[in-house]
């Protein structure tokens, strides 16, 4: 897949009128238009410059199965660079072109977006990161987290560590050390909690922004806390620079489960390798790996067109969350659809649509989800993988 | 937990099944915090 930087180029046009046209001609060649925010220039690339192309892939291939319904699906790519300002003025474009809905990148900016969306009555989704409250779709009625939340990888993190320490943290030391921001910040109020009624004696260690000085961190965890466990919930280059650090203090990687943005192969390459980073611990809201019936006819669809498929596939972990992204929204267009009679579904219907979505497993890529108007995370589930043997 | 199963993937090998943990206390919280953030709003 070609990058989609060019279509930043719209927003530097700035014109409302070739945006109307656009939005004419979208419904005259049946097409569903959703925004789609991304980063894949600012701190946080590492995860958008693998996870947005596995979001295209899938909408491109069933765009040439013929669609939903005969409806081809656009997703608008925009680059917000992890940051707020651009990520609003990026929705109010999205909507005026009518976008059915947004696909939002970052926890900041889901904080920013949350109440434009309620007020619009625009979906938006925001895949294992935003806000963990969002889960109750009663008073988060536009917003979806769609994958297991930050107060979900938290608990699911201390059931790790105390399933691995023999079942019990009564008196143990774990150590967090968080990328200090919003989304950093939101598991604490959980982990906090399970502290107290676990038993276990919790320090924490923020790593400022933009997460590329870590060094004064490793050494307060490995050599002067000395934890039994350390949940990692940082990202962009921070994950793997604790990894290197950690091993070159000779603290066990089998004692680290890092959330899900700090579990990515690019974080363990970007430590040094496979051989560095035996034993880490990783999260997973999707599965790893290409072994997957959907992974394969993305690749077949790229042979049909005498092409290779993109590099970015093979930082599975990350492309495949894209993949997760992009069929979630589809399975929402598929129902909208069926609650409009095949007419253009409002962002209402495609609301309602995802809270239609039912014990879908995209093949095993994902674990069983199923959204409803009360649960907009779709159960919780994650899963841990193992830095093992090499890639 | 700690069984290895079948391996998928660059290295990465799954460890657990899929699950989750705690889910009582978490969807509680969920609940009592978006009531509370709801009526702040209002």
């Amino acid at each position: 897949m070609s990058p989609r930087s060019t279509r930043l180029q719209w927003l530097s046009l700035g014109a409302a009128a070739m945006l109307t046209a656009a939005g004419s001609a979208q419904a005259a060649d049946k097409t569903i238009l959703i925004g789609m925010q991304c980063d894949r220039t600012g701190p946080t690339q590492v995860v958008g410059t693998k996870l947005c192309p596995g979001t295209h892939d899938y909408i491109d291939l069933i765009n040439a199965q013929g669609g939903v319904d005969g409806w081809k699906i656009e997703a608008q790519e925009v680059d917000n660079s992890y940051k707020v300002p651009p990520a609003i003025e990026e929705y109010a474009q999205a909507k005026q072109q009518g976008a059915v809905g947004i696909m939002i990148y970052g926890t900041p900016q889901t904080e920013a977006l949350n109440q434009r969306l309620e007020q619009d009555k625009i979906p938006g989704t925001s895949p294992g990161f935003g806000i963990a409250a969002s889960a109750d779709g009663k008073y988060y009625p536009y917003l979806f987290p769609i994958a297991a939340n930050y107060w979900s990888q938290g608990a699911a993190a201390v059931k790790f560590a105390k399933d691995q320490l023999g079942g019990s943290l009564k008196g143990k030391k774990i150590a967090y050390v968080f990328y200090d921001n919003p989304a950093g910040h939101e598991p604490l109020p959980v982990i906090e909690e399970l502290a107290k009624t676990e038993g276990f004696q919790l320090q924490t260690f923020a790593v400022p922004p933009p997460g590329v000085y870590v060094s004064s961190q490793v050494l307060a965890i490995a050599q002067q806390y000395r934890p039994d466990f350390v949940i990692d919930h940082t990202f962009g280059k921070s994950p793997a620079l604790l990894i290197k650090g950690f091993k070159e203090n000779g603290y066990p990687l089998n004692k680290v489960v890092a959330l899900v943005w700090a579990s990515g192969e690019a974080d363990i390459q970007g430590a040094g390798g496979w051989d560095v980073a035996q034993g880490y611990n990783t999260m997973q809201f999707a599965g790893a790996g290409e072994d997957y019936p959907i992974i394969k006819a993305i690749q077949e669809m790229y042979q049909k067109k005498g092409q290779s498929p993109p590099a970015a596939m093979q930082a599975t972990v990350y492309y495949n969350r894209g993949v997760e992204q992009g069929a979630l929204w589809v399975a929402a267009i598929r129902n909208a659809l069926k609650l409009s009679h095949g007419e253009k579904p409002t962002p209402t219907q495609v609301k309602e649509g995802f809270e239609m979505i039912h014990d879908m497993t995209l093949g095993g890529l994902i674990p069983p989800l199923t959204i409803t108007a009360a649960d907009h995370e779709g159960g919780g589930w994650v899963r841990i993988f193992q830095v093992k043997g090499k890639a | 937990m700690g069984q290895d199963l079948p391996g998928q993937g660059q290295g990465l090998t799954p460890v657990t099944p899929w699950y989750r943990a705690y889910r009582d206390m978490i969807v509680a919280k969920e609940n009592k915090t978006a009531a509370q953030m709801a009526a702040k709003s209002n």
